[in-house]
């Protein structure tokens, strides 16, 4: 038998479970995670705070302008002024503003699939749509000429062009009957007139005010 | 690992080959298996020096031999059993103990023989000590709050013993005297093993106090009882109070040292002088060591002790061995020298530790 008295009394206890160096050392590097995290953030951060500052004065610069186009956008809008010549104009003022005049001639471009599908749909639609020869424009500088050839006292106003009834009227005001006359002769010399009919409203001394109808040339109206 | 030992007196440490002695103040450690006491806020202030001083983190612990409970078992196997482990024999020993006994203590045993007789029966001797896990668990977790972590626990004597054990030249048959402040251990060896024990609740501080009373001086003896409640503890005593408590003690130890209270030698003054103080501790002493020896002898006749070994931190008052040998007519020696006497369990601990 071993002489030597060999006990041992130990008990094992949470309490020295949790002062044991394993232990501590445990909960150090556990509790130092999320402390070398946020350090890291922290450092990262002061790190490249000139960039960030930088970045986000351009990203609000950037989203000024952002607006600023939106905006601008919203508020324009493209008109086709000419199909044939592809012409276009901008008009501001159309969403926030009352819309104004013209305010730009742009060039569009369309995609080679566009022209194919417009030249497609002209000829489905040749015969089907009349297409005036003459258009608004060209009548109201007739009738602006003719106007400007008799005098300078003379008036036009409420002038109507109708391409539905092939109609277009207005009341006008002169200083005389003659004037009136020659104004009737030189409407009647316009290519698109067919007939000027002359209704004399009021006749006086110094004026004399009168509806002028006109009917177009249908021919050459249209194509 | 370093090794620690509290007792009575004071706290001991042993760590790499460094010795630290921190005393404790009056009523830190004492009590009895029944009922051990500890003062968790003095021994808190010592432990908090160890830690400083001695730079202890895990400690192997040698705990007071009061605190546990002797017992000696034999059983009977009508058939023998091999491998013998103590789980085994703690498992046999328990209808041998009173419930009320080894209700909430931790048992461990020493088997101290194993002998198959002539009738093919096996008798079992074994050697039990039971300490309550209270001690053991307020112990642990007072160690753990103040930084040392504890691995291993041992009582006092039994680390002498095996101090003494690896020292060599012990005889078979032997009586160690563990003399301490605040019980006198007595193992008696027959064989090698242990085969009794007594506790002897007489020791250097009943000397110390009977000194204080006899110069006048108050005795701690007289201060309140502690009580082993700790929800009525006193207030944490400051760590001056605690230097100054632990100063006075160890000035009355000197002074005790000095006072010869055994004789040294065979010099008629000194006798004259031994026998003519009266001292009714002294007394009381030398009657339950004498007690001791005479109940061994006719509990076991045929076991003759002619030697005892003395230890323990109260062999610094000198003249024991010359005294007990004529008082026991027997050869009474010190196990080690006298400046180191009191640590021996301290060495040995540190042998295990490192012989795994």
């Amino acid at each position: 038998m071993d002489r030597k008295i060999c006990m041992n009394f130990y008990v094992e206890r949470e309490s020295a479970l949790r002062f044991s160096p394993a232990f501590r050392a445990a909960r150090a590097v556990i509790m130092a995670v999320p402390l070398i995290y946020f350090s890291y953030i922290a450092w990262a951060y002061y790190a490249a705070g000139a960039e960030y500052a930088e970045l986000n004065a351009r990203i609000e610069s950037e989203q000024e302008q952002l607006d600023k186009y939106q905006r601008e956008l919203k508020n324009s809008r493209v008109l086709f002024f000419d199909f044939d010549s592809s012409e276009t104009v901008v008009k501001k003022g159309f969403f926030f503003d009352f819309e104004g005049p013209f305010a730009d001639t742009v060039e569009a471009v369309f995609s080679p699939e566009m022209n194919s599908r417009t030249a497609k749909l002209k000829e489905s639609l040749a015969g089907a749509v009349r297409i005036v020869r003459s258009w608004e424009r060209s009548i109201l500088e007739g009738i602006s000429r003719c106007v400007a050839g008799v005098g300078a006292k003379v008036a036009v106003s409420s002038l109507r062009v109708d391409f539905n009834s092939l109609r277009a009227d207005f009341n006008v005001k002169c200083q005389s009957n003659e004037e009136l006359r020659r104004l009737a002769g030189a409407i009647r010399g316009q290519a698109w007139a067919a007939r000027v009919f002359v209704s004399t409203l009021k006749a006086g001394p110094d004026e004399v005010s009168a509806y002028v109808a006109i009917s177009l040339k249908e021919a050459d109206q249209f194509e | 690992m370093a090794v620690i030992d509290i007792g009575g007196y004071s706290v001991k440490v042993l760590n790499k080959n460094r010795e630290f002695e921190f005393v404790l103040p009056e009523n830190t450690v004492g009590g009895t298996f029944t009922l051990p006491f500890i003062d968790s806020h003095k021994l808190a202030c010592a432990l908090a020096r160890v830690k400083k001083e001695a730079r202890v983190a895990e400690c192997a612990l040698i705990i007071p031999d009061q605190w546990a409970r002797q017992l000696f078992v034999s059983f009977v196997n009508d058939e023998p059993q091999e491998n013998i482990g103590r789980d085994y024999v703690i498992w046999r020993a328990r209808d041998q103990i009173r419930e009320e006994v080894c209700a909430g203590a931790k048992i461990d045993a020493h088997i101290t023989a194993v002998e198959t007789g002539e009738d093919k029966k096996q008798r079992v001797s074994a050697y039990l000590c039971l300490v309550k896990y209270d001690i053991l668990n307020r112990v642990t977790d007072l160690f753990a709050e103040n930084g040392v972590i504890i691995k291993n626990i041992e009582l006092s004597s039994h680390a002498v013993h095996n101090y003494l054990i690896s020292a060599g030249n012990l005889p078979d048959n032997f009586a160690l005297l563990n003399i301490g402040y605040e019980v006198c251990t007595i193992y008696f060896f027959v064989g090698g093993q242990p085969v009794y024990v007594r506790i002897i609740e007489t020791a250097g501080k009943h000397f110390e106090y009977e000194a204080r009373k006899a110069a006048g001086k108050p005795s701690a003896e007289c201060s309140p009882a502690p009580s082993s409640d700790e929800t009525a503890a006193p207030p944490a005593p400051d760590a001056d109070a605690f230097a100054r408590s632990a100063a006075e003690k160890q000035r009355y130890s000197r002074e005790l040292a000095a006072a010869k209270l055994f004789p040294d030698k065979a010099d008629l003054a000194s006798l004259e002088a031994f026998d003519s103080k009266i001292s009714a501790v002294r007394d009381n002493f030398l009657k339950e060591i004498h007690l001791t020896f005479e109940f061994f002898a006719s509990k076991f006749p045929h076991a003759r002790i002619n030697n005892a070994i003395l230890t323990g931190g109260m062999c610094r008052f000198g003249g024991l061995d010359f005294f007990l040998s004529g008082f026991l007519a027997l050869e009474a020696r010190y196990g080690a020298p006298l400046d180191r006497i009191q640590s021996l369990g301290l060495y040995s601990m540190k042998e295990r530790e490192r012989n795994g």
